[in-house]
């Protein structure tokens, strides 16, 4: 079978959450036997390290523009701006022509009015079975004023969908819902989680102080987090410590001008790393004391959360951390903090407790990829075996 | 060994003595005489990260004077003829090798020990040699801008001989074999301003090294609660300094219980490691102005030299910064002027100038809709003008926005006279019932009160009993109580911190 995943964003350095999702998805896919193929649409400015090929259906900064002078959003308006002259959407077209899919699969119901214009046109598409991706119920996560519209689109997408990948039972619930009367509709719990650490033991510590880290990539929700857990002051680090902030999020957190107040202390205390590639967060995540998880707000369950508890170091997280992983609260060396200054006391400990986490590698396996989504795996495989496509419309 | 850090009055040694000055000095009073020979007062070196000793009898001259006189480095005088200025720079020049060559140790003693010798050898120039070898190195360093940063230290050493601010005694008073050994100490108490250099960070290592005990007095928490009002380089440096103090502190005097409220929320807030409230004491200043009873004919003068008669003027005591909440002052006192013209007295604001306030200085300089002499403002105050003040006033205001404690409420009923001031905590802890308290949102009713503390004679009356009811604190108690606590301390340690 052969399977067409469309994106908003290039796969070829997977980073923030998405993309390690989609790119995990594809992983299971391929090891159920199918021929995979991700086309990403998106801006090319967002994501310069892209390779080659991914380039080719990269849109100008000036579309970017474009939709925001307006406005609107660059994930749910994006389809608006995608013009049939855009030399992307030639080689869009071009690339799905070629490819000759058995499935589309959709990551965000996004790129939904995109792939319902090049059906129209392309009967090979159109045959094609329809499996709808979803990270989140994305009309929680926006802004009130599209929430109409997100949904609109997400119920839409569902009623359509051949097969629906969620990652929680809770979205999955909604999802079932609106795919309506089509009980035989498969839905799949494919929940977040991460690769079990392999390779060479990383070398020496980057951070030569002791440290507790934060990972995020540049989602407004992991900022927000992040300022409604430790504050404006890092008081819970001691001096000699430091807290360490990985990935985009220090983006948001350095433009952030609540960030530059006690900015002296803030910079003596808190080391901002940017985004960092997998040797270098593998190396932070390996000899940190411990891992923050300051999640408060956002949707769907948390990739981080995952990677946490299997680097088996001690967490403190707040609660909307384990959202989908509430069965792993009680594990050794985790700890949820209700509270700001709950999380900040839990924090100040991790200096001073050992730097593991009382959890067994057999505990946490049960987070990693292959496990959450074995159910996954086995669904592309009886797709695989079922009818190639189905008649046309 | 206990250790007092007097810092920051040998740092600011030529300023008036500001509240923290006034208190540092107080502290270390107290702990001369109670303490003795017991007490090591030191100074820190930022350079060289270290603590040096103070000779007992500058110790007891700061106490005597109040202020802390060290003769500064004398300046060679002009030179008789240029070929003798001359002779005067090369020798300067070649002798700037021979330092690098006598003082070649590394780390921060051989560098302190190379500053002090080229400050020595600077000396020998007159300001007149220096501005003529100045031009020279100024044309070699546009050939090799590499000598800027050397020739930036030469002017800076240069400016600081220049006014009298290089200590004569320093090439002894820090020379690195007196730095004081922290093994031999026990505790170690900072009554100042510790944030000025890094010396927490210096007491913080020597109490993880050798497990001293740290004490510290915090005037209040400005930086860090109304960091928006504060000076630009303390709002940075101030929660920097006290994030290290909160990590190791033992025991800590504010100056008021709303200070101590404002540092237990501060840490509990903040997640910084629990203080046990028994080892955060609230000690109150004294608002004794020991000055002496002034002769009648200098307390004229005074006034007349500002052109101020008795009983016919308002006083508001501060610096002028935005905190002290002046532009509120400036507005009500336009307003009563716009209503009641030719009948209001003059409000006399009396402090050193502070910062960000310039925009509002020339606002009330250049309004036409005030009248001339209706805002007076008086800086460089000494002690003894400012006790004539509050005695001839008719009575204070004080809208400040916040307070650590509030010296000029207190010192107001000291001398008799009422206070309007606002509601912060710390002025209501101060104004001990007998102010009037009024939120600074209420405009009319700062109006309604001071109109009637002008015109209605029993409500003047009764304010003045109200204020004269009140017990001012002495410094005698501040220094009694400070001691009594500090040596309370030893019996508790042991498992007091949580």
């Amino acid at each position: 079978m052969r399977l067409l995943s469309l994106s908003t964003y290039p796969l070829s350095h997977p980073l923030h959450g998405g993309q390690r999702r989609a790119d995990a998805l594809l992983r299971a896919a391929t090891g159920a036997g199918c021929a995979c193929l991700n086309i990403p649409v998106f801006f090319a400015e967002s994501y310069p390290d892209a390779d080659i090929r991914e380039q080719r259906t990269a849109l100008p900064g000036d579309l970017r523009a474009a939709l925001v002078r307006q406005g609107l959003r660059e994930d749910l308006h994006l389809h608006r701006v995608l013009s049939d002259d855009l030399a992307a959407m030639g080689h869009l077209g071009a690339q799905v022509a070629a490819f000759r899919p058995d499935a589309v699969q959709l990551e965000h119901p996004w790129l939904f009015p995109v792939y319902e214009r090049l059906a129209a046109r392309l009967p090979d598409l159109a045959r094609a079975r329809l499996i709808y991706s979803a990270h989140n119920i994305e009309g929680d996560l926006l802004p009130g004023r599209f929430h109409e519209a997100v949904t609109a689109l997400e119920r839409r997408l569902s009623a359509c969908a051949d097969m629906i990948v969620a990652v929680s039972e809770g979205d999955a619930a909604r999802l079932r819902a609106w795919a309506g009367d089509r009980r035989d509709v498969p839905v799949i719990v494919a929940p977040n989680g991460c690769w079990a650490p392999d390779g060479p033991p990383p070398g020496d510590a980057i951070v030569s102080e002791p440290y507790v880290m934060v990972a995020g990539s540049a989602h407004p929700p992991n900022a927000q987090g992040f300022r409604d857990s430790f504050g404006e002051i890092p008081g819970c680090i001691p001096p000699g410590g430091r807290l360490v902030v990985a990935g985009g999020v220090c983006d948001l957190l350095r433009a952030d001008p609540r960030f530059g107040r006690f900015r002296m202390l803030n910079d003596a205390v808190v080391r901002h790393m940017g985004v960092v590639g997998d040797g270098v967060l593998a190396n932070l995540l390996h000899h940190a004391r411990g891992i923050c998880l300051p999640v408060t707000g956002g949707g769907g369950t948390n990739l981080k959360t995952a990677e946490a508890l299997v680097s088996l170091k001690p967490v403190v997280a707040r609660p909307a951390a384990f959202r989908g992983y509430e069965d792993a609260r009680t594990l050794g060396g985790v700890r949820i903090a209700d509270s700001p200054q709950a999380f900040r006391h839990a924090v100040r400990g991790l200096f001073s407790g050992p730097p593991t986490g009382m959890r067994t590698r057999d505990e946490v396996a049960r987070f990693t990829w292959p496990a959450t989504l074995a159910g996954l795996t086995g669904a592309y495989r009886g797709m695989r075996r079922s009818a190639p496509a189905k008649a046309p419309a | 060994m206990i250790l007092f850090d007097v810092t920051t009055s040998y740092t600011f040694r030529h300023w008036n003595a500001m509240g923290l000055l006034r208190v540092e000095h107080e502290a270390i009073r107290a702990f001369r005489d109670a303490c003795g020979e017991g007490v090591t007062f030191v100074i820190y070196h930022a350079e060289q990260g270290c603590f040096f000793p103070v000779d007992d009898d500058e110790i007891d001259a700061l106490i005597a004077d109040r202020k802390w006189s060290v003769p500064a480095v004398d300046r060679a005088g002009a030179a008789r003829n240029r070929l003798r200025s001359l002779a005067r720079q090369v020798r300067f020049l070649a002798a700037v090798p021979r330092i690098r060559r006598m003082h070649r140790a590394d780390g921060a003693a051989g560098g302190y020990l190379r500053q002090q010798a080229l400050t020595a050898q600077l000396a020998r120039l007159s300001l007149a040699d220096y501005s003529a070898l100045r031009r020279v190195l100024g044309w070699l360093c546009r050939l090799w801008p590499g000598l800027a940063p050397y020739l930036q230290r030469l002017d800076l050493i240069n400016h600081r001989i220049h006014v009298g601010e290089v200590d004569a005694r320093a090439a002894a008073r820090f020379h690195p074999e007196r730095a004081v050994d922290f093994a031999r100490v026990a505790h170690y108490v900072s009554a100042g301003g510790f944030w000025s250099d890094d010396r927490y960070k210096a007491a913080w290592q020597a109490r993880e090294t050798h497990g001293c005990a740290l004490h510290y007095l915090i005037c209040d928490l400005v930086p860090v609660l109304w960091r928006h009002v504060t000076e630009p380089t303390t709002k940075e440096t101030f929660p920097l300094a006290l994030h290290w103090v909160l990590w190791g502190v033992d025991q800590v005097w504010t100056i008021s219980r709303t200070t101590r409220d404002d540092l237990l929320g501060h840490i509990a807030e903040n997640g910084y490691p629990q203080i046990a409230p028994d080892r955060v004491t609230p000690v109150y200043l004294g608002c004794d102005i020991e000055t002496g009873p002034a002769a009648p004919e200098d307390e004229a003068a005074i006034l007349a030299r500002h052109d101020l008669a008795q009983g016919g003027f308002v006083l508001m005591v501060g610096t002028q910064e935005p905190r002290k909440n002046h532009d509120f002052a400036y507005r009500l006192w336009r307003e009563l002027n716009r209503r009641r013209p030719g009948a209001v007295p003059p409000l006399v604001w009396a402090g050193q100038p502070g910062w960000s306030i310039g925009p509002l200085l020339e606002q009330v300089a250049g309004d036409t809709g005030l009248p001339h002499g209706a805002i007076r403002i008086l800086s460089d105050v000494s002690d003894a003008e400012l006790a004539t003040l509050y005695r001839a006033c008719r009575f204070t205001i004080y809208p400040s926005h916040y307070e650590g404690w509030g010296l000029p409420v207190v010192e107001s009923l000291a001398h008799g006279k009422p206070c309007i001031a606002s509601d912060a905590p710390s002025l209501i802890e101060a104004g001990q019932g007998a102010c009037d308290h009024i939120p600074t949102i209420d405009g009319e009713g700062w109006i309604a009160r001071v109109v009637a503390l002008l015109d209605d004679d029993t409500a003047y009356r009764a304010a003045c009993a109200r204020a004269r009811g009140v017990e001012g604190r002495r410094w005698q108690d501040f220094r009694t109580a400070l001691i009594a606590d500090f040596r309370r301390f030893p019996d508790r340690r042991m498992g007091a911190v949580a």
